[in-house]
C-alpha cells in the first residue's frame, strides 16, 4: 500500500474525512466495478450497483480494515459479499438465464481477442471466474484470492485449473492462430 | 502463477494478465459520496423527528392543564366525589404552581420558530 493511500485511509478512520474517502473512491471505483462487471457476466447496470454498495459499507467499515494486505484486496473481499447475497436473492432461474447482450462499456475498444475472453469468461461458473479474475487479471497470489472469497486454497487453485482449461477449449482457435503470428513478427524483427 | 510450458499456454496466461480495461468515472464517485452525506443525514432526521414528536406532546399537555385551569372548581371536585375509593386526582389548590414553566407560552409562534431554526442548524452541522 502506497504512502498517499495509507494517508487517506488514515484520515477517513481519525477524522471520518469526506474528501479523502472520495479520493479514495476515485482510486478503486474502476478496479472494483471491473471485478464486479466480470462477476455479473457484464451487467453494467447491475455491477454498478453493487460497487456502490461497497463503497458505502466500506466506509461504514473502514475501522475494521488493520492495514494487512492490500487496501483492494480488502474493498475486493466486500464486492465478493455483496454479489454472492446478490445471487441468493436470486431465483434459479434467472440465475440459469442467459448472460446480458448489451454492450458493457470499456468493451467496446477491446481488441477482437480479448472480446472474445470476456464472452469466453461469461461462460464459467462464478467461483472460477472469481478466482481467474483475481489471480490473473488483479495479479494476487493463491493465499489472497483464498482470504478474499473465503474458500480454501486447494478450492481456489482448482477452480483455477478449472476455469482455465474451460478457456482454453473456447478460445482455442485464437491460441491456434496468436503464437504463430508472434513468431512471424519475431521472426520479421530479427 | 506457475509457468506455462507451451506457447499456446503461454500466450492465454498473457491475455488473462492484462488488467481490465479502465473505467471512466461517468459520477461514479459522486454517487457514492451523495448515497454516504444521505445516510449521515438519516440518523439525525431520525432523532430529530422523535425530539419534535416530544416538543409537540409537551405542548399538548401544556395546553391541557391550560384547559384544566379553565374549568370550576365544583366541577372538578364532582368528579373526585365520584369516585370515592380511588383518588387519584389531587385538589385543584393542591397543584403545584411552576412559575419557570408557567412563564413560557409554549404554543406561541415565536417560540416554535426559535425551535425549527435550532433544529436546522443543527441538520446541517451534521450533514456537513
Amino acid at each position: 500500500m502506497d504512502e498517499l493511500e495509507s494517508n487517506l485511509i488514515a484520515r477517513v478512520i481519525l477524522d471520518d474525512d469526506h474528501k479523502a474517502f472520495g479520493e479514495l473512491v476515485s482510486m478503486h471505483q474502476s478496479s472494483i466495478r471491473g471485478f464486479l462487471l466480470r462477476l455479473t457476466r457484464g451487467d453494467a447496470a447491475l455491477a454498478d450497483d453493487l460497487a456502490q454498495d461497497t463503497f458505502l459499507r466500506a466506509y461504514l467499515k473502514i475501522g475494521t480494515y488493520q492495514g494487512t494486505g492490500r487496501f483492494f484486496s480488502w474493498l475486493a473481499r466486500i464486492a465478493y459479499r455483496n454479489f454472492l447475497q446478490h445471487i441468493r436473492k436470486k431465483r434459479p432461474e434467472e440465475l440459469a438465464g442467459d448472460p446480458p447482450e448489451g454492450i458493457t462499456p470499456g468493451f467496446e475498444r477491446a481488441s477482437n481477442a480479448k472480446m472474445d475472453v470476456e464472452r469466453a469468461f461469461r461462460l464459467l461458473s462464478d467461483n472460477e471466474r472469481t478466482a481467474i479474475t483475481l489471480c490473473y487479471s488483479y495479479g494476487m497470489s493463491h493465499g489472497e484470492a483464498s482470504e478474499v472469497t473465503g474458500m480454501p486454497l486447494g478450492t481456489v487453485k482448482s477452480h483455477i485449473a478449472r476455469g482455465r482449461a474451460k478457456l482454453q477449449v473456447e478460445l482455442r482457435h485464437w491460441q491456434d492462430e496468436m503464437p504463430a503470428a508472434e513468431m512471424r513478427k519475431k521472426e520479421m524483427a530479427s | 502463477m506457475n509457468a506455462a510450458s507451451n506457447p499456446q499456454d503461454r500466450w492465454l496466461d498473457n491475455l488473462l494478465s492484462e488488467p481490465p480495461a479502465a473505467l471512466p468515472d461517468a459520477g461514479f464517485t459522486a454517487r457514492v459520496m451523495t448515497r454516504i452525506r444521505l445516510r449521515r443525514l438519516f440518523r439525525p432526521l431520525i432523532l430529530g423527528g422523535l425530539g419534535l414528536l416530544g416538543a409537540f406532546v409537551a405542548m399538548r399537555f401544556a395546553s391541557l392543564e391550560a384547559m384544566a385551569a379553565l374549568l370550576p372548581t365544583e366541577k372538578i371536585a364532582q368528579v373526585i366525589d365520584a369516585l370515592p375509593t380511588i383518588n387519584i386526582l389531587p385538589a385543584p389548590d393542591a397543584i403545584p404552581s411552576l412559575p419557570a414553566i408557567d412563564a413560557v407560552d409554549f404554543a406561541s409562534p415565536a417560540a416554535l420558530m426559535m425551535v425549527a431554526a435550532m433544529f436546522l442548524t443543527w441538520l446541517i452541522q451534521e450533514a456537513a
